[in-house]
């Protein structure tokens, strides 16, 4: 097996069968990172298309600093928040609920007893603004400080949003696990 | 909230499972063949850019070349007088009996004495005359030699090695030579080249001319989107997917009368009247399931959609644009040849649009309709470019330029009517089209005498 380091050598050359193997073996990842920024599976497709012609036409720019997945999932990121900019994704349809921004009686979901897919599904319903920050913070591990400069926000208004996300996701996947 | 921790926990874990059912190998197909069309641009790019570098230095060389020509003429004329005083003296001349080949005594012009005097110091004999006689009798030697050695090949100096004395003379003076006549046949040919040049570019800038003719451009018409900042908020979710990824380039033509002005100058004015015709091809095919509730106070905003039965749009055809086209272009042309020369223009156009046929999709609502309905702009300006290159005799100039056109303003016109609202007009997509291809003209010369 050929490691990534050969692998990002031999992409830089741009040989076509590298560049293959280095899309079978990430586009899992990073299809999973797509589906977490977009509301559907065909934005989700264009985007891991998109992002995947950038990390090909854009390799020789890595230098090695950081692994080559956490340097292609912020390409990725970065390519969702463009288009989020753009406004291809700003008029996403959802079901706006204001029950879903009250702050829930009852205790918080059991993280043990919720399947992943039901997170997933639960976080595309969250109104975009509040679904970016959450990906952001709690999955990509990003700063308020750098959320609030990708998205143009404050640093206030991210954390606000985190809060209020993390209050709807808690709310919607208490009401999927009742039904 | 601190109690929710755990949905951040969630999330991490949720985002942790592996997305194998949505990859598969045409996701690949796709990435690959953007990979290719990308390798083709990169291509077509490198052909351009060498192609401009070619056409850069032939022009900057000739320049340079004719300005130079222009000195050495200069310089001749002097260093001919100071020549002929300093080596007032008479040397053993060549045999009688010596013949040059018929090559040879093609070079009959006076001018090559000067210029291989240049290469080979001459001996000089008088012919019972005072110097000062030679000279007066010799300025009519000054008409044309401008060849000097530095635009020698070394190939052609490698000759020099073999030496031939070749006698040149004028009823006044001889010049005797030791040069090899193969050497002296392609400095003459290359001299009557230069010469012929030389008088090309003056004869040209002797006198104003026009050139009237036909012109035609074959081209790929595209076209830039863009949003009207005011309505962006009208455009549909699914626009650019549905809509605009599905609308594409297409052959377009141009076709009229072509009336240049050449002045003194290197520079002219173009102008014509031309038809022009602009296309997009487009293919839709994408299913309409909800429908943009508008702000009802704004009139300039969707503010969600609602789900609506599904309504299918197919349609696969192509759209043409025709206009009546008035360019008007300033010119600069320099001379690469004794026939070919270089053409660069830059201008503007008026372009007013006569008809069009076709449909396309709004940005909305997303439904077909008849471009005619889209109300757009029937005035519009184009900034082109072209540069290229052309054959000319003395009556006709034959040119294939490389253009590049790209309107000023969008198509979309401020006038197109919001169905929603009369009070909201506007488009809240600008479309600015532009066109590249390759310009052909057959130019007939009038007064260029």
């Amino acid at each position: 097996m050929i490691n990534d380091e050969e692998l990002i050598r031999r992409c830089q050359q741009n040989d076509r069968s590298a560049q293959k193997v280095l899309f079978e073996k990430y586009a899992n990842k990073m299809m999973a990172t797509c589906m977490r920024y977009c509301k559907n599976q065909e934005d989700a497709k264009d985007l891991l298309h998109e992002g995947f012609y950038k990390v090909l036409t854009k390799i020789d720019k890595f230098k090695g600093n950081s692994k080559i997945d956490t340097w292609m999932t912020r390409i990725f990121i970065n390519l969702a928040l463009n288009k989020t900019r753009e406004g291809r994704y700003k008029y996403n349809h959802y079901e706006y609920d204001p029950k879903l921004e009250q702050p829930s009686e009852d205790e918080p979901e059991d993280s043990r007893q919720v399947e992943a897919h039901e997170v997933l599904k639960a976080l595309k319903e969250l109104p975009e603004k509040y679904r970016l920050v959450l990906n952001m913070y709690a999955v990509d591990g990003m700063s308020h400080k750098e959320i609030a400069s990708k998205l143009g926000i404050s640093v206030g208004s991210s954390k606000s949003r985190l809060s209020r996300g993390r209050v709807m996701l808690n709310a919607l996947l208490k009401t999927k696990k009742r039904l | 909230m601190d109690n929710l921790q755990h949905i951040d926990d969630l999330l991490k874990r949720a985002s942790q499972e592996p997305a194998n059912a949505f990859v598969n190998d045409s996701d690949w197909d796709i990435i690959e063949k953007k990979l290719e069309r990308r390798k083709i641009r990169i291509y077509a790019i490198w052909v351009f850019l060498a192609l401009v570098v070619a056409s850069t230095s032939l022009f900057i060389l000739n320049s340079s070349r004719t300005s130079q020509n222009k000195q050495r003429v200069v310089n001749t004329e002097s260093s001919q007088t100071d020549y002929i005083h300093t080596n007032n003296k008479t040397e053993i001349l060549a045999s009688d009996d010596y013949t040059l080949s018929e090559e040879v005594t093609e070079t009959e012009n006076a001018g090559d004495i000067k210029r291989s005097s240049e290469y080979k110091q001459p001996t000089v004999e008088m012919n019972n005359q005072s110097s000062e006689n030679i000279v007066d009798q010799s300025s009519h030697q000054q008409e044309v030699s401008n060849t000097s050695n530095q635009f020698m090949p070394s190939s052609f100096k490698e000759l020099f090695s073999s030496k031939t004395l070749v006698q040149r003379s004028t009823p006044n003076f001889s010049v005797n030579l030791e040069y090899t006549p193969t050497v002296l046949v392609k400095l003459s040919r290359l001299d009557r080249t230069a010469s012929a040049i030389e008088q090309a570019i003056n004869k040209k800038t002797a006198s104003n001319y026009f050139e009237i003719g036909y012109s035609f451009t074959p081209s790929i018409s595209s076209k830039m989107l863009g949003e009207n900042s005011s309505l962006s908020g009208l455009i549909n979710k699914d626009y650019y997917d549905k809509v605009a990824a599905n609308e594409s380039s297409a052959f377009a033509s141009s076709t009229g009368i072509n009336i240049q002005y050449h002045t003194k100058t290197p520079f002219y004015v173009s102008s014509g009247l031309y038809m022009t015709q602009r296309t997009e091809s487009v293919d839709y095919n994408y299913l309409i399931d909800s429908a943009p509730a508008i702000n009802a106070t704004t009139f300039a905003e969707i503010d969600g959609y609602f789900p609506i039965v599904p309504e299918s749009v197919v349609y696969t055809g192509s759209n043409s644009y025709h206009f009546v086209e008035i360019p008007l272009n300033i010119g600069y042309k320099q001379a690469i040849s004794r026939n070919f020369e270089m053409r660069t223009e830059m201008g503007v156009s008026y372009l007013a649009l006569l008809n069009m046929q076709g449909k396309k999709s709004d940005a909305t609502f997303l439904r077909l309709r008849d471009i005619t309905e889209l109300n757009l702009r029937t005035r519009n300006i184009a900034a082109s470019i072209s540069s290229g290159i052309y054959y000319n005799t003395s009556r006709f100039a034959l040119g294939v330029e490389p253009t590049f056109s790209v309107n000023l303003n969008s198509m979309t016109s401020s006038a197109y009517q919001n169905e929603l609202d009369q009070n909201v007009t506007g488009n809240p997509i600008q479309v600015r089209p532009y066109n590249y291809g390759l310009n052909i003209s057959t130019n007939f010369k009038l007064n260029n005498k």
